[in-house]
């Protein structure tokens, strides 16, 4: 990649110019240096083609889903379920955070809404029961970044769409088995800080208020169900299954739980609308900047500088994941994954990784950025929502951090671990 | 002066965002008519697909003129926090610039795709599109971004989200 792109991309991020901007500029500053001032005119061609994909017909259906449920008061039902299961364990609010955050990652799909929606509801609940309120929000940033890895997830459609070689069906069912493990790491921080400082814990576990809760939380709890069921069956395209899901979460709101009103429907649709403009401005850069990334070689000397460093493939995968922490340190996941994805992905491919495998530890090791200084916009918002200072609220992060980072380097020594159930799920189907 | 350019660039992006939920509400209508035909009948009705596609385009090209207008794209603003109120303001002036120089080429470029723009969408067998329909958008998005520089630099200021809490 010659030196005019990059210093152009340095240079105009650090006067903190739109990273979309930023990476059109370097795009362009690249087809100019390739082929003259003539080849600027590749900007409206690849920007549409960057964001006229079918399959992103699925990004709008997916954020309006999401806006819906959090509207639609979902929380306090799902949080009601979560708190049934756990009786006298100690820190049981604590576990119900991760439990929740679980469940409304198969709903909304993006940490930041989820932490919002569960901050605002459980930290509160914590802070009366006794919990520190840097813990509290700590928990619960933590735990909202599992939302992003099981499906449906905002940051896989737009992986899928900026490779546009991997299929978005598999990469949402090799989500699911790392989602799972981040949960399961995190219950474990969750019991052992629980026990240790002896956090407040509830009444016996009931049956009957399981079910009662259960009950109540279930036509929300089929969204994921119906969108992943008809994807893995054959029965929707993801375009279809996302549309079914955001008919679905009308009915359930509307009718079911009678908990959205006209108001809340257009502000859902006026979100949409807003957020699909942050994503589909990076898709549309991304393909200018991937035009240029492509015709570099970048990935090729991409692949030639990590065999360089290395020939053993574990190390290989160990010094891309630090390299991937330290771009996700500092920038957001979404724009992260448009500008690594083109240069990194074919250079694994190249060095024979599987490309689902190395997309998933892509994902993992991005969204670490969600709770790491400085950026952590997660955390932010947590240690905003429980009235904290970030920086109390990451102390209190860090026993997480390393939950997450146990699952991360599983993942990347045992590629096993999300292959085998997309293998499965082609072999039923 | 200042203010009623601003005013013009809210009512052009409350229009957008107007004909943007419009269209998100259309493609549901559209799909939730071809999933319930797939579903009833085990086949695909192909014209509500292909219909949907072409306002995807308009749609994405909308959109990212609300999401610029709100100030939720992203930046990294790490360095500018270290930065003296006058850099800021020169930095903000120079973004503004870029900004500029990106509508400007999405315009001229735009129109250019546009002319090229000669093939056919096939919606069905007796309806077909041009796609300078949907090749259309990018000028527009174009033009629009041009409307909203009438803002100053409130356009290149990044929304904090922590500051949305209160």
């Amino acid at each position: 990649m010659g030196i005019i792109p990059v210093v152009v991309f340095l240079v105009l991020a650090a006067i903190g110019l739109p990273i979309a901007l930023v990476m059109i500029a370097a795009g362009l500053s690249g087809a100019i240096s390739v082929g003259g001032i003539g080849f600027i005119e590749i900007i409206a061609d690849r920007f549409y083609s960057g964001v006229a994909g079918f399959l992103l017909i699925a990004v709008p259906y997916f954020i309006f889903t999401a806006e819906l449920m959090n509207r639609a008061k979902l929380t306090d039902r799902l949080v009601a379920f979560a708190n049934s299961l756990f009786g006298k364990a100690p820190g049981a609010l604590s576990h119900v955070n991760v439990i929740v955050s679980i469940l409304f990652a198969g709903l909304t799909g993006a940490a930041v809404t989820d932490t919002v929606a569960i901050g605002k509801t459980l930290i509160p609940a914590m802070k009366r029961e006794g919990y520190h309120a840097d813990y509290a929000a700590a928990v619960t940033a933590c735990s909202s970044i599992i939302g992003p890895i099981i499906p449906p997830s905002i940051i896989m459609v737009v992986y899928a769409a900026t490779l546009r070689n991997l299929s978005l069906i598999d990469l949402f069912v090799a989500g699911l088995v790392p989602g799972l493990m981040m949960g399961g790491a995190l219950l474990v921080v969750s019991g052992w800080i629980s026990w240790r400082r002896d956090y407040a814990s509830h009444t016996d576990i009931k049956f009957k208020h399981i079910l009662s809760t259960g009950v109540r939380a279930f036509p929300a709890l089929m969204i994921p169900v119906i969108i992943l069921g008809g994807i893995v069956s054959g029965i929707t395209t993801v375009t279809e299954a996302a549309g079914l899901g955001a008919i679905y979460a009308l009915m359930v709101g509307v009718f079911g739980y009678r908990t959205l009103k006209l108001q809340d429907i257009v502000d859902s649709l006026v979100s949409t609308v807003k957020f699909s403009g942050v994503v589909f401005f990076l898709l549309g850069a991304s393909t200018i900047l991937g035009w240029y990334v492509v015709r570099s070689g970048i990935a090729r000397s991409s692949a030639e500088f990590i065999s360089m460093v290395s020939t053993v493939p574990i190390i290989q995968m160990f010094v891309v994941n630090a390299l991937l922490i330290i771009i996700g340190m500092f920038i957001d996941v979404l724009p992260a994954i448009v500008i690594a994805a083109p240069a990194l992905a074919p250079a694994m491919i190249q060095l024979g990784f599987d490309p689902l495998h190395f997309a998933v530890v892509m994902l993992l090791a991005l969204n670490l950025g969600n709770i790491t200084p400085p950026v952590g916009m997660t955390l932010m918002v947590g240690s905003k929502i429980a009235g904290v200072t970030y920086e109390s609220a990451f102390r209190q992060s860090i026993p997480f951090i390393v939950g997450h980072l146990v699952v991360l380097v599983i993942a990347s020594v045992f590629p096993q671990l999300i292959l085998w159930l997309p293998n499965l799920v082609k072999n039923v189907f | 002066m200042a203010v009623k350019l601003q005013r013009i660039s809210d009512i052009v992006n409350t229009v957008v965002i107007v004909l943007g939920v419009l269209f998100v509400m259309t493609m549901l209508i559209l799909s939730t008519i071809g999933i319930t035909y797939q579903l009833v009948f085990s086949s695909a009705l192909t014209w509500s697909y292909s219909l949907t596609r072409l306002f995807l385009p308009w749609l994405a090209m909308l959109s990212v003129t609300v999401a610029f207008k709100s100030g939720e794209h992203v930046a990294i603003s790490m360095a500018i926090k270290y930065l003296s109120p006058k850099m800021v303001r020169a930095t903000q002036f120079l973004n503004l610039t870029f900004v500029g120089l990106f509508a400007v080429a999405l315009i001229w470029y735009g129109l250019v795709f546009f002319e090229n723009s000669t093939q056919l969408f096939m919606v069905s067998d007796t309806l077909q599109i041009s796609h300078k329909w949907t090749a259309l958008s990018i000028p527009v998005c174009g033009l629009i971004m041009c409307v909203h520089l009438l803002s100053g630099v409130s356009l290149v200021q990044h929304l904090d989200i922590t500051t949305e809490l209160d």
